[in-house]
């Protein structure tokens, strides 16, 4: 009795034991190829590319501006209180030639990342919208304004990364915000990798040292592949500037485009710099 | 009295050897050959258990370093087709860097490891914030390519000027500054703080190159994982002194390092000499090269040695490499390549600062390496 009960002890045990062995033996049997798969997985191929003329969805429409025509683009009529009729959290829109971004900028009363995930019309929508955070002014007078947007096979900032491209960032040098009564150009100075944190938690742009620190780093960092176009190696805390950022939570580096305001027709750009 | 109390077992096995010889004779073989198919099962039960355990802990240190590995590559993503070929569409992707016309991107199959030397005796312990974490005198990464199955280790001076964080006695960041690389380690406390403070002022020399793990080795420790490996042989490349001052190893002379000699080989330095910590790293790279080699094949030769040396450097290291991760790492690296080509010094020019030496990176050079080592051409050209 004594034996028999051993002998099932012992055969259970065997039993276990190469159970958890084939487990371990599965997992650790991958070859290098099976890592070098998985590794690869994270690397989100699109092979369509997408056709810019395009509709995303109902408002977010990218109407492509067939022309870059820098005169064209300033006068076209872009009614941003008829659109804040339809979504009064819209108050700007946002051209760069070259690319299919053409669409309103939002500014939500919810959270800062509202639209990451729904469009001009409140719908839920992975495309997102683009927007700027709770800590910017939407009269675009902050020293830095953040713009958001999704990249991705559908986001509204898919195409920003051709900036990472020397020749598109050095053929594309502007970009263009309307806002009521006014349309301002920005020249593309900068394109870059940074950390994946946020650009207005990080500095206080309220003050011109916190300005002087942002573009001390900007300057200053070392980043492979960036880029600073000739003639804006010292930006200034009087400047206006505007970054043009991609969301991707799950990256610890997010792309930048940095751009500075050249032209304010209607002069209504500015601001009081506390030291 | 205790005669009578005799065992019923014993009792029923005399009446059975009168009565049934041959069937006692038969039960008794049955119970041995039972016996003998317990124990067999025992040994294996054992034999299995074991063999589980290490499989098991190399697959969760295996899936950890997947994890650190993935965690730092970009995510690419997908832009407008640019002009290409008619026969080959390509399109540009988040993260592509050109230089010299040619498109490359990060080599996500890279694992890299910090190894810091630091100048303390003794083993590792915690000290209180402020600037006794000890200097890291020697700095080299670790470039595990897992596809290619090769290594490369790339060289850092000491001296190199770059941006160093100040913290205060309460661990609280107070400013950067430009001094020696090597000062970076002396903040924090001693151990996990200041190694994250070292490797993050590394990762911010190196263009911002992930990096997956650190170790800290006190000098201490230098004999021990020297001896495991059989010891080093170097042709010295200048004379080395102990602690005493004596000269213990002549300039050109072949020596195979045991220990303490090792020790003095790579810490050796005499800070009057202009120069001196760049004669030093020389040797510090021939050491670390034919030790690559020595310890490849010593863990060839018994992967226990391994365990052993990561056992036994415990008490003077500070790392965040754990042992599952070391058990799945071990066995492959053993396989990969290590040319002598594969050890880079970043290249600059020494020159001295009003009371120390500093290293000056050729920043272009530097560039150039980064690329070389950490970046695989896409084939997109102009």
């Amino acid at each position: 009795m004594t034996s028999r009960y051993m002998r099932n002890i012992s055969i259970c045990a065997a039993a276990l034991l190469l159970a958890v062995s084939g487990v371990g033996c599965g997992k650790g049997a991958e070859t290098q190829e099976d890592i070098t798969a998985e590794t690869d997985e994270n690397v989100a191929v699109n092979e369509n590319g997408g056709d810019p003329s395009e509709s995303n969805g109902e408002d977010n429409a990218v109407t492509v501006t067939s022309t870059s025509d820098p005169d064209a683009i300033k006068s076209r009529n872009i009614d941003i209180p008829a659109l804040a009729a339809e979504n009064e959290e819209i108050f700007g829109w946002l051209t760069v030639p070259g690319t299919d971004i053409d669409c309103p900028i939002l500014q939500s009363a919810i959270a800062d990342d509202f639209y990451m995930t729904h469009n001009s019309k409140k719908e839920a929508d992975e495309s997102g919208a683009l927007y700027i955070e709770m800590a910017n002014m939407t009269n675009m007078c902050d020293f830095n304004t953040v713009i958001h947007g999704n990249g991705g096979e559908k986001g509204l900032f898919r195409e920003l990364v051709n900036f990472e491209n020397p020749d598109f960032f050095d053929e594309n040098e502007t970009f263009y915000i309307y806002i009521d009564g006014d349309v301002l150009t920005y020249e593309i100075w900068g394109c870059m990798e940074r950390d994946n944190t946020s650009l207005i938690r990080t500095y206080d742009f309220t003050y011109a040292s916190g300005c002087r620190q942002f573009m001390e780093d900007v300057y200053e960092s070392k980043i492979v592949g960036k880029q600073i176009r000739n003639g804006w190696e010292q930006l200034s805390e009087y400047n206006f500037m505007v970054t043009l950022t991609i969301d991707d939570p799950d990256s610890d580096r997010q792309l930048v485009v940095y751009g500075t305001l050249i032209e304010d027709p209607a002069g209504i750009i500015d601001r009081v710099i506390e030291e | 009295m205790f005669g009578n109390r005799r065992n019923f077992r014993q009792i029923e096995h005399e009446k059975q050897t009168m009565l049934d010889p041959v069937a006692l004779a038969r039960a008794s073989r049955e119970r041995k050959r039972k016996i003998a198919r317990n124990i067999l099962f025992s040994v294996f039960g054992v034999i299995f258990a074991m063999v589980a355990s290490w499989t098991v802990i190399r697959a969760v240190g295996k899936v950890n370093l997947e994890k650190q590995a993935q965690a730092a590559v970009p995510v690419l993503q997908t832009p407008e087709t640019i002009e290409a070929p008619p026969e080959e569409k390509q399109e540009w992707k988040e993260g592509w860097v050109k230089y010299n016309g040619k498109i490359y991107e990060y080599n996500d199959d890279l694992i890299t490891f910090l190894f810091m030397g630091i100048d303390k005796s003794g083993k590792v312990k915690e000290v209180a914030e402020g600037t006794n974490g000890g200097q890291a005198d020697a700095l080299f990464l670790l470039v595990l390519d897992q596809y290619n199955r090769e290594i490369n280790i790339v060289g850092i001076n000491r001296n190199t000027m770059t941006d160093i964080d100040i913290y205060n006695e309460n661990g609280d960041y107070v400013d950067t500054v430009k001094a020696q690389i090597a000062v970076q380690h002396g903040f924090g406390n001693g151990v996990e703080k200041s190694c994250e403070y070292q490797v993050d002022a590394v990762r911010k020399l190196l263009y911002n190159i992930p990096i997956h793990g650190y170790a800290a080795i006190n000098m201490k420790a230098i004999p021990i994982i020297n001896d495991t490996v059989g010891g080093v042989n170097v042709e010295a490349l200048s004379d080395v002194y102990d602690e005493k001052d004596r000269k213990i190893i002549s300039q050109g002379e072949a020596v195979h390092l045991m220990g303490n000699d090792a020790a003095m080989y790579v810490r050796d330095r005499d800070t009057g000499e202009f120069g001196s910590a760049d004669v030093r790293l020389a040797r510090q790279k021939q050491y670390l090269t034919n030790f690559v080699s020595q310890a490849k094949a010593a863990a060839k030769d018994d992967i226990g040695v391994v365990s052993e040396l990561y056992n036994q450097l415990m008490p003077y290291m500070t790392t965040d490499v754990t042992f599952d991760e070391v058990a799945y790492l071990a066995p492959e690296v053993t396989g990969y390549t290590f040319e002598t080509d594969g050890f880079h010094m970043i290249k600059g020019e020494t020159v001295m600062g009003e009371e120390f030496e500093e290293y000056y990176v050729d920043e272009e050079a530097l560039y150039d390496l980064i690329i070389d080592v950490f970046y695989k051409e896409v084939g997109l050209n102009d």
